[in-house]
């Protein structure tokens, strides 16, 4: 049997790995990818504190887990699509001149 | 025995998927490093008995969103380029790990009191919800069509 444990083990390495992602990247689209590896450990923790400690009544989280990840994927494609369009940078240290 | 080595293979797996999204340089490449992280997920969700979970997990993210993805950043190939410090990433993500998980050592952890999501119980938990997801969906939905309404007037302007 496999303890609770391990699986949030492997949830506190995916977070970590997310955040740091943010922290050590400039590049936009993996920025925002790294948030969707942060929502992946959210849902993985949710699962495994529900079903081993808790009991029942995930659905809702979890569901608004997928659903901000799924319309972030939309906002990322879009915004995406436009830098590429108009050639700007993904280098997001170089996108505040363009708000001048 | 087998299965929990089966499970430690696929948990480094997706650990290295997720270090792979900040090494590889190709825009393609980073999105079939994240969508391996989906499919690995839901591989764990199976480990621990959550059948309809993975289900739900392959349709929504393998399905919806990887698929959105690959169609629409990936095959444009416009960027290759990676900005990642891979020392401070590394740095930083062990040093969050260590922090976040040293309170894990003062706990008991037992594996007991496990339940399984069915789909008997589906309509017992959507019981009540039912406005919010409505409300949760439609602000969504509100977020994404204002983005692209607000691009096209910034690119109109442009």
């Amino acid at each position: 049997m496999i303890l609770e444990i391990y699986f949030i083990l492997v949830s506190f390495a995916l977070f970590a790995i997310g955040v740091a992602g943010i922290a050590a990247s400039r590049h936009f689209l993996i920025m925002i990818l790294s948030v969707e590896v942060i929502l992946v450990s959210a849902s993985l923790l949710g699962v495994v504190f529900f079903f081993f400690n808790v009991g029942g009544g995930i659905m809702l989280p979890l569901f608004l887990v997928w659903t901000i990840a799924a319309a972030e994927a939309i906002a990322l494609v879009a915004f995406y699509r436009y830098m590429a369009k108009f050639e700007l940078s993904l280098d997001v240290s170089k996108l505040s001149k363009y708000g001048e | 025995m087998v299965v929990f080595e089966a499970f430690i293979l696929v948990s480094l797996i997706t650990v290295i998927a997720a270090v792979l999204m900040f090494l590889l340089k190709d825009v393609l490449h980073i999105v079939l490093s994240l969508s391996m992280i989906f499919l690995l997920n839901s591989l764990i969700f199976l480990f621990m008995g959550q059948t309809l979970l993975a289900a739900i997990q392959i349709f929504v993210m393998i399905g919806g969103v990887s698929t959105f993805l690959f169609v629409g950043a990936a095959s444009m190939q416009y960027s290759k380029f990676s900005y990642s410090r891979v020392a401070i990433l590394s740095a930083m993500s062990i040093l969050l790990f260590a922090v976040i998980a040293y309170p894990l050592t003062t706990m008991n952890f037992t594996g007991m009191a496990q339940s399984q999501f069915n789909s008997a119980s589906i309509a017992q938990q959507f019981e009540g919800s039912t406005p919010i997801f409505y409300i949760m969906a439609l602000t969504m939905f509100g977020v994404c069509f204002g983005a692209v309404l607000i691009l096209r007037r910034i690119g109109a302007a442009k």
